[in-house]
């Protein structure tokens, strides 16, 4: 009797873990289809064509070692600025103890999240030509034409960036700052310490890995930036990928193909590096907000004023942009006249109108977030599996779509999923496909961290009880995972909505989403059309991370991070 | 019929450390209590009858039939841990009512049930409530009546009362045991406070680095215990070990530290040998006692109803009860810190 | 009865029910079915004839692009019982190049509109097209077919000059009388070179002619280093990625007085003006005492293992018939290769081929197509900062 029960037990044993082991690897596998197969495509028959740039010329060009040089030095600087400017917000964010520090916790993340052609515009609106401050000079100096431009070259790549990636130090080394033990530093003030002692030899040493690693992120970051090169570059400053971008357009596959490697190898070892520290620090220390806070009035009249002008230049480069954002909805530059014929473009239908993008860019970006989400969560079980190869093979597949080209991946989509299939007439379902992939990193990791919190002692409550795996999931599980699924979703919502690359390259005329049509009117210098179509993108993310942050009250900034 | 029985279990992990072979048997509607230090193996080797732990050798028989390979969900048990585990997301009557629906059972059984179970708790103002409103002792009982809700076969408890202070302890302790007298079901508790196993079992599984030092009635252990480990981590004696120098006619005499003990027992002369012997068996006298031997006085503290002296003897520590108020005071005013201690001899154990 | 406690409905009703999340994911995902099956049905796209071209093909009139594409092609959809899809694609030639590239091994277009006389020596451009001699290249001029590819891969549609356009509101040649005789020397002095605007050669075929255009004179008639101009105006010169920004840049910023365009570009402004004298001027460029500038000719190719290769032929012939070629003087602004066709009275400020000497006639075919992807490699060696 003892005999037959094991047996039937252990079938079923192996056959539930079968179809578990299939649950867990159909997103992996979804992914070698719809990413590294596409990928691969592009980059072999780059690499193999007569035609084309040859890896060794791609190499030995000057133009393309001055891109690579280029992409090295503007994201090493950007990061360098970004850090610089960014170390003292953090302290400040950690310490000082403010009203509605929550909420600005919660919105500090927005300009991480913006797309970023929306950058490009209220960079533009802000520190560009017939911007805020140039008109205001210009008013000063009374000229007709501008005097100032920031927005152009290396000054404006630079700048944009640091905008743009702030928030990574500003929020990843604050988090770090307040779970300090305060009382690790009391201990070093009693034993004669001086403060940049103590800033040297304890809180430098704490908040050293979420600095690396929000360093690292804002590197990678800046290195595969796309459309603040192409706005600001003036078509001479080039990063691989916009040579990449350009190889595509005039169909020198060789050159792409090389480009798209060294981009690859370049940026996963970058991501590598990334989930390293992320494993290491994971477990830093003890209850967080723990660190004592301040009111502003006890701090020393100097400090205030350092602290008051620290905060205003912050607003001035990142809430600046954000608000102009406005002035360049109505703001025509071509003729100086304030206008509302943005809003009437936005209104319009037609193929070229631009209601049908918006209504584009929320059915893409919509489907993309679900698939996020969906696919996000067997992925993050799968990232914590107890087996020894799943796990490593998961978390890899997640980075790729980090560290590779999202133009490779657009053309590798089109070469070898949307021509054999025919999808080329109506290539929407690829341009979905295209922005899951590029939220899915965001959903699947802030899913994993939501797992990590969950109480094991619960999970096996559930199964002590006589849930099956199925109902585990639905019923404790999944609810106790919804607010981690909620900070998934939204950021996935905002990576896919502001996509424009990708999109563009598989689009045809009447699939044009917002971003591609921002991009498309600022290169075409229909600024106001751009604009408004930016305020809206800008509401719609603003909207999301309120939502997110209401419904998930706590510390959900930085979940997906 | 035994209703559990743990054979020849044996689990080794990846960094080394073992637990087994463990033998133990729980009777029906007995509880058994496994007590032992941190690091003894007491919450694995529950964790391996709950199922949690993979790959164990040996056998678990519910019943008669061996549960080794079932997975948790399916050895019908109910489990109530340190952490006490309610599920965040519910209310209390849906932590409950968790283990029934998931079974499927009608919506009136599953209420008559979760009804009945809080009564028993003396919980049923509280199933509308969520987790979050609710103090830690009625979290306790939220997480029995939830363990208990489907009727298990067998119930555990991992430490179920060592978060909460020593009052709530107590009570808790009582309602536990009351419980499970009512409703007869086999329990296995674990436990580090000896205290609390005394309280309420019916048998206890001493647990040392892995396996079980002895199993019986808190008497049997207390009086009895058959090695220095039980001794020890009972308090129950003050252990002596020294050579046997002289064997006669049932006793032995054994040198330790220098003095000579005569006690009854088999043994060969000069092999070492081991006794225990409890604080309430030793007698204390200031004033000096021929045959008696010799300790210098550390301590006098004052318990509920005695006094615990302390002594050294040539090193070894020794705790004594003693109930003479007047010998205290002597021994207070004396400031004389040398005493003789002697007992008697049958109220000795030889410890293997 | 009494003793027990009974479970009143009242009861049953206050404890919480627990909601399945199956049920919901489940609702959820149906309505997502739904929704996408609407979507996809509601754009699901039926065959038809399809032509690929750019943006602004025919767009530049007064009736924009729809209608005048409704009345030139109707009758050949009405002749043939097709749906005509005209995909005006966002890119100039080169673009559309690509994607034909990219869907050559299952194409979906049947016929191409707009690849010109300098892209079709490239091998891609050849790759992905088929040679077809049209029966009706017997309506023009032969000389358009050896200008444009003897080899028949394109059949020639349309034709102008690629030359320097300025605005007389903002710069003439009272003020420059550089302009009247321009020379390279004269554009890379800083005042000019700071106020041209140009395309990328890589992306826009003007920007193309105009590269050509210098390598032809330095090489040809100076027998200078043609990389020396670009590196003189490296620093003030602007380069668009299209026509389209081009053209943007030049009408809406106040420094940009010079553009790389058309010249029909004057007969355009004087249509804008309503039929007065137009204020855009062409300015070519004088070598030897004579009128230099780069001719180029569109055509409309067969593409390769296209669906409908019948239909494409029969596309192309009819491109070719007046219908379609009498739309191309106020709508595409080039010229008609039916040249029996009467142009519109604007076109006498249009500046045409036969008025200048063609630089095209300096560098032939094959040396274009050898040096090709050098020249361009060595432009983007000059851009590089």
């Amino acid at each position: 009797m003892g005999c037959i029960e094991d047996s039937i037990g252990g079938y079923r044993l192996e056959r539930r873990t079968f179809t578990r082991k299939l649950v867990l690897a159909f997103p992996i596998i979804l992914l070698l289809i719809f990413l590294v197969y596409p990928v691969l495509t592009v980059v072999v028959k780059g690499l193999l064509s007569d035609s084309g740039s040859s890896f060794a010329e791609v190499i030995s060009s000057p133009s393309i070692q001055f891109g690579i040089q280029f992409t090295f030095f503007q994201a090493l600087l950007s990061t360098l600025l970004v850090v610089t400017l960014g170390l003292p917000g953090a302290f400040i964010l950690a310490r000082l103890r403010f009203k509605g520090k929550s909420l600005v916790r919660a919105l500090m993340i927005v300009p991480f999240v913006l797309p970023p052609i929306v950058v490009v515009i209220g960079f533009n609106q802000m520190f560009g030509a017939y911007g805020v401050i140039d008109s205001f000079l210009m008013w000063l100096q009374s000229s007709s034409l501008s005097v100032f431009n920031l927005a152009t070259g290396i000054p404006g790549i630079i700048l944009a960036h640091t905008f743009y990636n702030i928030p990574l130090v500003l929020l990843l080394v604050s988090a770090s700052l307040e779970r300090l033990n305060p009382e690790i530093e009391e201990s070093a003030d009693l034993l004669g310490a001086t403060s940049s002692q103590r800033f040297r030899r304890i809180t430098l040493p704490h908040i050293l890995p979420s600095l690396l690693a929000s360093a690292i992120l804002a590197f990678l970051f800046c290195f595969m930036s796309f459309p603040i090169i192409l706005a600001f570059g003036q078509g001479r400053f080039l990063t691989i990928e916009a040579q990449i971008w350009n190889a595509f357009r005039f169909f020198d596959y060789g050159k792409a193909s090389s480009l798209t490697l060294i981009q690859i190898f370049i940026t996963l070892t970058l991501a590598l590096v990334y989930v390293r520290l992320g494993r290491k620090s994971g477990n830093n220390g003890g209850a967080t907000a723990s660190i004592k806070t301040i009111e502003f009035r006890q701090y020393r009249v100097r400090e205030r004023m350092l602290i008051i002008a620290y905060v205003g230049m912050l607003m001035v480069l990142i809430i600046g942009p954000i608000v102009t954002i406005l002035r360049a909805a109505v703001y025509n530059p071509n003729n100086g006249l304030l206008t509302l014929d943005g809003f009437s473009n936005l209104l319009t239908g037609g193929s070229h109108g631009g209601l049908t993008h918006l209504v584009n860019s929320l059915f893409y970006a919509g489907l993309a977030t679900l698939f996020a989400v969906v696919l996000g969560i067997p992925l993050a079980l799968a990232m914590r599996s107890r087996s020894k190869i799943i796990p490593t093979f998961a978390s890899t597949m997640i980075l790729l779509p980090l560290g590779v080209s999202s133009i490779s991946v657009a053309y590798g989509l089109m070469l070898a999923i949307a021509v054999p299939t025919g999808l080329v007439t109506n290539p929407w379902p690829i341009i979905v496909i295209a922005q899951t992939i590029i939220g899915l990193p965001f959903s699947a990791r802030a899913i994993e961290i939501a797992m990590r919190n969950i109480d094991q002692a619960v999970l096996d409550q559930a199964d002590s009880l006589g849930a099956s795996r199925l109902q585990r999931l639905l019923f404790v599980e999944l609810p106790l995972l919804a607010p981690g699924i909620l900070v998934g979703g939204v950021f996935a919502f905002a990576m896919a909505i502001g996509e424009m690359s990708a999109t563009y390259l598989i689009a045809l005329p009447q699939n044009y989403t917002l971003a591609v049509s921002i991009y498309n009117n600022y290169a075409t210098r229909h600024f106001v059309e751009a604009g408004a179509a930016a305020l809206i993108l800008v509401i719609i993310c603003v909207i999301a991370f309120l939502v997110m942050e209401r419904i998930s009250e706590g510390s959900t900034t930085g979940g997906a991070l | 019929m035994a209703d559990v029985e743990l054979r020849e279990i044996v689990k080794e992990f990846d960094d080394g450390t073992r637990i087994g072979p463990i033998n133990l048997t729980v009777k029906d509607g007995e509880i058994l209590t496994l007590l032992g230090p941190s690091g003894s193996g007491k919450t694995t080797t529950l964790r391996m009858v709950a199922g949690f732990i993979e790959e164990v050798e040996g056998s678990l028989f519910f019943e008669g039939q061996d549960m080794i390979d079932v997975p948790p969900r399916e050895r019908n048990i109910g489990m109530v841990f340190q952490s006490v585990a309610l599920f965040p997301n519910m209310t209390v009557f849906q932590n409950i009512s968790f283990g029934p629906e998931m079974a499927g059972w009608s919506r009136d059984r599953t209420v008559e049930r979760v009804e009945e179970l809080a009564d028993l708790l003396g919980i049923r103002n509280l199933l509308l409530r969520k987790t979050s409103e609710i103090s830690g002792g009625e979290a306790q009982r939220v997480a029995l009546a939830r363990a208990l809700a489907k009727e298990p076969k067998l119930l555990l408890l991992d430490e179920p009362l060592s978060a909460l202070d020593p009052q709530l302890r107590e009570k808790l302790q009582m309602e536990i045991r009351r419980i499970q007298r009512k409703l007869e079901i086999t329990t296995i508790y674990v436990t580090h406070s000896q205290d609390e196993a005394f309280a309420i079992s019916d048998k206890v599984a001493i647990l040392d680095d892995g396996i079980v030092s002895q199993v019986g009635t808190p008497e049997e252990l207390y009086d009895s215990p058959t090695n220095e480990f039980v001794a020890r981590f009972l308090g129950s004696g003050n252990i002596f070990s020294g050579q046997v120098v002289e064997v006669s006619d049932g006793h032995l005499t054994v040198l330790v530290n220098n003095s000579r003990f005569k006690i009854p027992g088999e043994g060969e002369i000069n092999s070492l040998v081991k006794f225990s012997m409890k604080p309430e068996d030793i007698i204390i006298s200031d004033t000096s006692v021929t045959d008696w031997a010799q300790a210098n006085l550390i301590s006098i503290t004052p318990q509920v109803g005695s006094y615990k002296v302390t002594v050294d003897f040539n090193g070894l520590p020794l705790n004594a009860l003693i109930y003479d108020e007047q010998l205290v005071k002597r021994l207070r005013a004396n400031g004389e810190s040398v005493i003789s201690f002697s007992f008697k001899p049958e109220s000795i154990i030889i410890l293997r | 009865m009494l003793a027990c406690t009974p479970i009143s409905d009242k009861n049953m009703a206050e404890y919480p029910v627990r909601r399945d999340p199956g049920k919901i994911i489940t609702v959820i995902a149906f309505v997502v079915i739904l929704v996408v099956a609407a979507y996809a049905i509601v754009t699901w796209w039926k065959p038809r004839f399809v032509v690929y071209t750019y943006s602004s093909f025919l767009d530049w009139g007064d009736e924009g692009a729809d209608i005048v594409l409704e009345r030139a092609f109707a009758p050949f959809e009405a002749q043939y019982g097709v749906d005509v899809d005209i995909i005006l694609l966002d890119s100039d030639a080169n673009g559309i190049i690509s994607k034909l590239v990219v869907e050559s091994s299952n194409p979906i277009a049947d016929v191409v509109i707009g690849i010109d006389n300098i892209l079709i020596l490239q091998e891609a451009a050849r790759n992905v097209l088929e040679p077809y001699v049209s029966p009706n290249l017997n309506l023009i001029n032969e000389s358009f077919v050896n200008a444009l590819d003897p080899d028949h891969y394109l059949t020639p549609f349309d034709f102008g000059i690629v030359t320097l356009i300025y605005s007389t509101n903002s710069i003439n040649t009272t003020t420059h009388p550089q302009l009247g005789n321009l020379t390279f020397a004269d554009l890379a002095e800083t005042s000019l070179a700071s106020a041209l605007v140009t395309e990328n050669p890589h992306f826009s075929s003007p920007g193309l002619a105009f590269l050509l255009s210098q390598i032809a004179v330095y090489e040809e008639i100076l027998h200078e280093d043609w990389t020396s101009w670009w590196d003189s105006v490296k620093n003030d010169i602007d380069v668009q990625e299209g026509w389209t920004e081009a053209w943007s840049v030049w009408s809406n910023d106040p420094t940009k007085h010079l553009m790389v365009s058309y010249g029909t570009d004057p007969a355009y402004s004087s249509s804008w003006l309503g039929g007065a004298e137009p204020d855009t001027y062409v300015a070519p460029f004088y070598y030897n005492d004579e009128p230099w500038a780069w001719m180029q000719v569109e055509g409309v190719g067969l593409v390769k293992n296209g669906p409908n290769p019948e239909l494409g032929r029969a596309f192309i012939d009819y491109c070719l018939n007046a219908t379609v070629q009498m739309e191309i003087p106020l709508n595409q602004w080039m010229f008609p290769v039916r040249t029996d066709l009467a142009l519109p009275s604007v076109y006498q400020y249009a500046i045409h081929p036969d008025e200048i000497n063609m630089l095209n006639d300096l560098l032939n075919s094959t040396v274009i197509s050898a040096n090709l992807t050098i020249w361009l490699d060595q432009w983007d060696a000059l851009r590089t900062p």
